[in-house]
């Protein structure tokens, strides 16, 4: 039998195999809840912005007055909140060198993991992390052998002619190395930035820390005992302590800063409401209230989402934490 | 949630499951990307649900899984290669005679493995899904000399990576 005719009746064989059967439609029901903030995890670099402006405090709906309540007024949804008193992340290397254009690093964190983030340019933009473990890589590719600080690397590589969301002409590198206290480095860059040009970075990396980067966002109140878990650019996230062992960005509270596009539009199911004078959207599900979508202007749309079974939170109590958020101008 | 989304669900959930399976070799994962890539497809549901859905989502998943930039840290599993466990046979399990085809197969499925997403993508455009090399460009959004190159280049690592030795990451894994 010819390969081709093989590889089909394999092919087949293998789709025509019982699948097990998890509830996909209540898998997806939960994932739509969360999609605010995965979408926000991969948002690329935005302008560094300067002067920071308070969301006005005003809600108003376009919902039913609500009944008046028969019972007495409930407490204050925000009882025992205080302002977060948040550990910034240190990044433990220097640049010594960096690509021509690379422009501003900024210091972040996911989970256990440090970063640092070029992003002010396509071209150049590149991001390096610093954890307990190996990173993964971004994409697959050829791997091959190479020293850095005269340390054994790994480097991979890929120039895509398949790819998506990136520009012809781009290319992946990925370094990856141990450091001397054990922790893993890994670089990596998705942009123009050449082979010689990733590894003259890392080359140039000094043992000297990198003072912390502030928030892109301010939070004048939230549950007591968060810590920073997710802080990319314009992306952070407020959970529990014990998620700092998660590798994996967006748990607890996460707060975004994107560009409005077509896929923001509201859906029916959609709770409108109005934040500050500002058009908003919550989107809720069985297990709570789980993305709240602030349209800032005709560009900028600040979202929170809440993983409830990380920070339970009732709407009103997000509606309060959205109230108090300050976005740079 | 819409009624026709959950109702488009329901009927095509698992087509998409095991589309997905075959492109990412490991159902974990292919449930991983289904769920991504529905969840995305809800927000724009009422454009997707009046054009073609089916064709919709197929070049979704194909794009989303492509992605080189795709950037998922469950997505690499560590030991994900030949684990699943369709094709991981028990340490000195002795396959029955009968079974030989069974086993060629088996084999074909992990060597597929080894392939490129592009590459794997393309082979599964074309031998399950039976689309042309055109159609399978516009899914990949390339041209078809591109279709054709990973095609072949997939087709002739699978005549003869036969038994290849797994490179070695630094964290002394393999993949």
């Amino acid at each position: 039998m010819m390969l081709e005719d093989d590889l089909r009746a394999m092919l087949r064989e293998r789709a025509d195999a019982p699948v097990p059967a998890p509830d996909l439609l209540e898998a997806v029901r939960g994932g739509i809840r969360r999609s605010g903030r995965r979408r926000r995890a991969v948002l690329v670099a935005a302008a560094v912005l300067a002067t920071a402006v308070a969301v006005p405090v005003a809600i108003s709906g376009d919902r039913p007055p609500a009944p008046v309540p028969q019972e007495p007024a409930p407490a204050d949804p925000v009882a025992g909140w205080q302002r977060p008193r948040l550990d910034l992340p240190v990044f433990p290397l220097t640049p010594g060198w960096t690509p021509p254009g690379a422009g501003t690093a900024r210091v972040g964190r996911v989970g256990p993991n440090v970063l640092l983030i070029y992003g002010d340019s396509a071209d150049r933009s590149m991001e390096l992390s610093v954890g307990p473990k190996p990173a993964d890589w971004w994409v697959e590719g050829e791997d091959r052998a190479t020293t850095v600080h005269g340390r054994p690397a790994l480097i991979r590589t890929l120039d895509a002619d398949v790819y998506q969301g990136n520009r012809p002409g781009d290319r992946y590198v990925g370094v990856r190395w141990q450091l001397a206290d054990g922790r893993w480095a890994q670089l990596g860059s998705g942009s123009r930035n050449t082979e010689a040009e990733v590894l003259r970075f890392a080359d140039g990396l000094r043992p000297v820390a990198m003072p912390p980067t502030p928030l892109p966002f301010g939070i004048a109140t939230a549950p007591p005992g968060l810590v920073l878990q997710t802080l990319t650019t314009d992306y952070l996230c407020l959970a529990p302590p014990a998620t700092l062992t998660d590798g994996e960005s967006g748990r607890g509270i996460c707060l975004g800063l994107g560009t409005v596009s077509g896929q923001d539009e509201p859906s029916p199911e959609d709770e409108r409401l109005t934040i500050g004078g500002r058009p908003a959207t919550l989107e809720s599900s069985d297990q709570g209230p789980g993305t709240l979508n602030v349209r800032l202007d005709a560009k900028r749309l600040l979202s929170i989402a809440v993983e409830q079974a990380d920070v339970p939170l009732t709407r009103d109590q997000l509606i309060r934490f959205a109230e108090d958020i300050t976005v740079p101008e | 949630m819409r009624h026709g989304f959950e109702e488009y669900v329901r009927a095509r959930g698992d087509a998409l499951r095991r589309f997905a399976h075959l492109l990412c070799g490991d159902r974990h994962l292919g449930e991983d990307l289904v769920q991504e890539v529905l969840i995305k497809a809800y927000r724009r549901w009422s454009r997707i649900e009046a054009d073609d859905p089916d064709g919709y989502l197929r070049t979704a998943l194909v794009r989303s899984h492509v992605s080189w930039l795709r950037r998922r840290s469950s997505a690499e599993r560590p030991g994900r290669r030949g684990s699943d466990p369709e094709t991981t046979a028990a340490p000195g399990r002795s396959v029955p005679d009968f079974a030989d085809q069974h086993a060629a197969r088996d084999d074909l499925w992990a060597r597929l493995d080894r392939l490129t997403r592009a590459q794997r993508a393309v082979l599964v455009l074309r031998y399950y899904e039976d689309l042309d090399d055109r159609q399978i460009a516009e899914v990949l959004r390339c041209a078809a000399s591109t279709v054709r190159v990973h095609a072949a280049r997939g087709l002739a690592r699978l005549r003869t990576d036969l038994s290849p030795a797994p490179s070695t990451t630094l964290s002394g894994g393999s993949r």
